[in-house]
């Protein structure tokens, strides 16, 4: 699917093998879509706002946008796939594992994966596929995906749906739109976090409507997505969210480029922070201070300046 | 010990008190009254007196309502549905027992008095010391007969008085005796629970005795007749010297299912506080006819159950109407062709028996403590009531649909009902009932029970299974896919299998709802729904965490093997030899086609 967050990927520099490693090591480390829809709406020329966003970037880089290129293969494709059909439980885990690890290094895997999936797995490892999948799969993977998004365990739909936000696809955005009606809050915030990596702008009103019910996730999503009045709408919510809700959805809007939301638009934002008056907006306003990039949007970051010295020694 | 001496002394003093009271009254006599040496004479007593008794004309009772509140009584004579009801009178007198009403008065007691109103106008008729706590009343008209305690464990004071205060008997006795009639100069008193003295005021003497092999307590007279009973009531006519036979006539109630097991009346003998309770709100009623053989007017028995109101089938038990109203039902009355019922609001509202129509209201004005209604004299204009009332099961529906948890058990059996109805739109409501967040929870396992049972309204349940939880779309309780299941499996009804299946993957269904969901699909589902059985069974028959969901995947095998091909056959065969299916499952699969031989 062609999306702004795709064709910003696209423009982007190739990154170091170094640099992806860690990448992975990061979003490992981290919830699966922690910092995800921030690092896929940065413009080219924007510095990381922060270290999960860093490492999200690092990871989208060499996630979906390298799934178009073949990547070299990194595992013996015969003796995992032989695993997988093996029907012993140890040995399915282990080369499942072992491929996740690989990465787009295993892709020639995913179709075994993809029908283990189709068949049937041990609950244990329904998870582990799925999110292998995640790593190694590509469009053709969805559907063998998309049915454990309706499982009644809530991890499994948790996974499953992560996984399609790694691959990606038009049939994927549907599914998470569908998930943001889920009973699981948890699921919940998986859908309303990763519609906007995806780009699926089409699912702007139901963030809204999520967010309205108190899916705060959405707002990062919404930030990555909305067009300028939208936006706008968004960022009118800071006084009842709060800004620790929002902080993570205005970086996506500031740090998106010109050409989508204006600079009216970010220092309107801007200054809505700087009218709360308060420490932790001063916090917030000098961290951005900190990263907004030398050069870009001058008035920004003028207004940037003087809300940070306009709320410098706010009390709570 | 000591204290039931003192109390029984004290009894004795107030029974002097009131004798020293009485002025002109008859002679007093104990002696053969109620005798415990008496032998059932077949009935023969009575049926020497029964003709003479017979032959006194009885006036029907003065219809009329009356309530306690903090300053007395007040009360209104009551009109025939169509015309006026009488001014609303008070009485300011303290009260410590709930007033009665009987004939055409209104006996009441209160510190340490007993006073006599006019039923209709409230109009004292006289006052004087009571000597004990009023038991029951019986009055012809002119004389009013009264049972009063003695204020020790047992024992009666009867007390015949005329309208103008004079005292034309007075009796003491060891016995209880309960509430009394009176017939011209015939008192008629039960006691002990089978026995029913005919006493003479004017001798002084027992005339006759009936003795019944059914509890009595009560006697009563109501349209120009007499009757007795407790449980059941019998008519003194021609057949009554039959008695202790067991051949005078009698009607009985059908066995109604009402929580609180409501009777229709109370013991005759019982004394009753000024303030109602549990046994007032919960009650039963119904009128005697006047035919032959004796049967309940209108067909009819009237249940109150706190503020709801409803009628029965007399011959069936079978629920015709239920209304409910916004404060507890604490008195009423039959009558020919309707019911008074009276609330805690001081309402009084008129009835049909026969489909719970309203017909005429008024109001007493002010909140009660208690009410006692006589409706006897009442009949329906004509016309009064017939027009149209709205379904059983829409009746139903209102009532339930209060939510009033205080009603739970009554509410409980209206739910019941409600699935009964043969009505399509019955299964409409119990839809809406369980899928209603306002439905109390407690009441929603008995909901979804009467929905399960539904053998119409397919359409209403194909429409509910359309909907699935939808949190954005504020759809909080997912509709009642189980008992809906349940339902159309017993239908047959195939047209329900495509919504049914979508059920099988919504996270938000219960696991029981799912099995039941596979269940009826194992049955009703068709060739269309085979992809989507593939996938809950690819999903499921590895992972089947619950009893629950390890049968569903059986049953989804089921109607895989039913309606698939050959692909669907060998799925299932492979399923069955996986060693990664459920241990459970693959038990089954196994006995749903024979081995392939591979694993799947």
């Amino acid at each position: 699917m062609r999306t702004p967050a795709n064709r910003r990927r696209g423009r982007r520099p190739a990154p170091s093998n170094m640099r992806r490693w860690l990448g992975w090591a990061g979003c490992l480390a981290l919830a699966l879509l922690a910092a995800a829809p921030r690092a896929a709406s940065l413009g080219d020329s924007g510095p990381l706002p922060s270290a999960a966003a860093s490492a999200s970037r690092v990871k989208k880089t060499g996630g979906p946008a390298a799934r178009g290129k073949k990547p070299p293969v990194t595992v013996n494709v015969v003796a995992l796939t032989d695993k997988l059909k093996s029907g012993d439980p140890a040995e399915v885990a282990a080369a499942l594992a072992e491929a996740k690890a690989a990465g787009q290094g295993a892709r020639p895997i995913a179709p075994a994966i993809e029908d283990l999936l189709r068949r049937g797995l041990k609950a244990d490892l329904v998870g582990l596929a799925l999110q292998t999948l995640g790593e190694v799969g590509t469009e053709t993977s969805v559907p063998a995906i998309t049915p454990y998004s309706r499982h009644r365990n809530p991890d499994t739909r948790k996974k499953a749906l992560s996984a399609l936000v790694k691959i990606g696809s038009s049939t994927a955005v549907a599914t998470l739109r569908d998930a943001l009606s889920d009973p699981d809050p948890g699921v919940r915030a998986v859908a309303a976090s990763g519609l906007g990596p995806l780009g699926g702008r089409e699912a702007i009103p139901d963030l809204f409507a999520a967010l309205d019910r108190q899916v705060t996730e959405s707002t990062s999503s919404i930030g990555q997505l909305c067009t300028p009045e939208e936006c706008e709408r968004l960022s009118a919510k800071l006084s009842t969210l709060g800004l620790d809700v929002m902080t993570s959805a205005f970086d996506s809007i500031l740090f998106r480029p010109t050409s989508e939301i204006p600079d009216t638009g970010k220092i309107r934002i801007v200054e809505r922070v700087r009218d709360l008056r308060t420490p932790e907006a001063n916090k917030y306003l000098r961290d951005l201070q900190s990263r907004w990039p030398p050069g870009d949007s001058p008035r920004v970051r003028q207004a940037i300046e003087q809300a940070v010295v306009a709320t410098a020694g706010a009390k709570s | 010990m000591i204290r039931a001496r003192r109390a029984r002394a004290l009894g004795l003093v107030a029974s002097a008190a009131l004798l020293v009271a009485a002025c002109g009254g008859g002679q007093t006599r104990v002696g053969a009254v109620f005798s415990s040496d008496w032998h059932d004479d077949g009935g023969a007593g009575v049926r020497a007196l029964k003709d003479k008794i017979l032959a006194i004309p009885i006036a029907r009772n003065a219809p009329a309502a009356v309530g306690v509140f903090d300053g007395g009584v007040v009360g209104v004579a009551l009109g025939t549905p169509g015309a006026s009801h009488g001014a609303v009178w008070s009485f300011a007198h303290a009260i410590d027992a709930r007033p009665l009403i009987a004939g055409t008065v209104v006996i009441g007691s209160g510190d340490g008095q007993l006073f006599a109103l006019d039923a209709a106008t409230g109009r004292p008729l006289w006052v004087r010391p009571s000597g004990g706590p009023l038991r029951g009343v019986g009055d012809d008209g002119r004389t009013t007969v009264m049972s009063l305690g003695t204020g020790g464990d047992n024992g009666s004071v009867v007390l015949a008085i005329t309208h103008e205060g004079t005292v034309v008997r007075q009796l003491e006795t060891p016995v209880t005796v309960g509430t009394p009639g009176v017939v011209g100069h015939y008192a008629f008193l039960p006691w002990q629970g089978q026995y029913v003295t005919v006493y003479n005021l004017q001798s002084g003497e027992e005339e006759a005795r009936l003795l019944f092999r059914e509890q009595v307590s009560r006697v009563f007279s109501h349209g120009g007749k007499l009757y007795m009973g407790e449980l059941g009531l019998f008519r003194f006519d021609e057949e009554i010297w039959q008695a202790s036979k067991r051949k005078a006539s009698f009607v009985g109630l059908p066995s109604l299912e009402i929580p609180g097991d409501p009777k229709w009346f109370r013991p005759g003998a019982e004394l009753r506080g000024r303030s109602s309770d549990a046994f007032d709100k919960i009650a039963l009623y119904a009128a005697p006819n006047d035919g032959a053989p004796l049967a309940l007017d209108s067909d009819r028995v009237i249940a109150t159950y706190f503020k709801v109101a409803a009628g029965f089938d007399a011959k069936s038990g079978a629920m015709v109407w239920v209304k409910r109203r916004d404060a507890d039902h604490i008195a009423g009355s039959a009558f020919a062709g309707g019911i008074v019922l009276c609330d805690a609001d001081g309402q009084i509202s008129i009835v049909r028996s026969a489909n719970g129509a309203p017909i005429a209201s008024t109001s007493l004005g002010r909140k009660l403590t208690s009410c006692a209604v006589e409706a006897d004299g009442l009949g329906l204009g004509r016309g009064a009531g017939e027009d149209p009332q709205a379904p059983l099961s829409e009746q139903l529906a209102e009532v339930i649909g209060t939510g009033d948890i205080e009603m739970a058990a009554m509410q409980k059996m209206l739910i019941r009902e409600l699935g009964k109805q043969a009505d399509a739109k019955a299964t409409k409501f119990l839809v809406d009932l369980a899928g209603d967040s306002r439905t109390p929870e407690a009441l929603v396992p008995d909901v979804e029970k009467a929905l399960a049972s539904r053998r119409t309204g397919a359409d209403y349940m194909l429409e509910a299974l359309r909907r699935h939880y939808d949190f954005l779309k504020d759809v909080l309780r997912p509709p009642p896919v189980g008992p809906m299941a349940d339902a159309l499996l017993a239908m047959k009804e195939t047209r329900a299998a495509p919504a049914l299946v979508s059920h099988l993957f919504d996270p938000a269904d219960t696991s029981d709802a799912v099995r039941r969901v596979a269940a009826a699909l194992a049955e009703i589902a068709t060739p269309a729904e085979v992809a989507q059985l593939r996938n809950f069974f690819a999903l499921y028959r590895t992972t089947a965490e619950d009893d629950n969901l390890a049968q569903a995947v059986v049953n989804v095998a089921r109607a895989l093997v039913r309606v698939g091909g050959a692909d669907e056959k060998a799925l299932v065969a492979k399923g069955a030899e996986d060693p990664l299916t459920v241990p459970i499952v693959k038990i089954q699969l196994a006995s749903l086609v024979e081995p392939s031989g591979q694993a799947p």
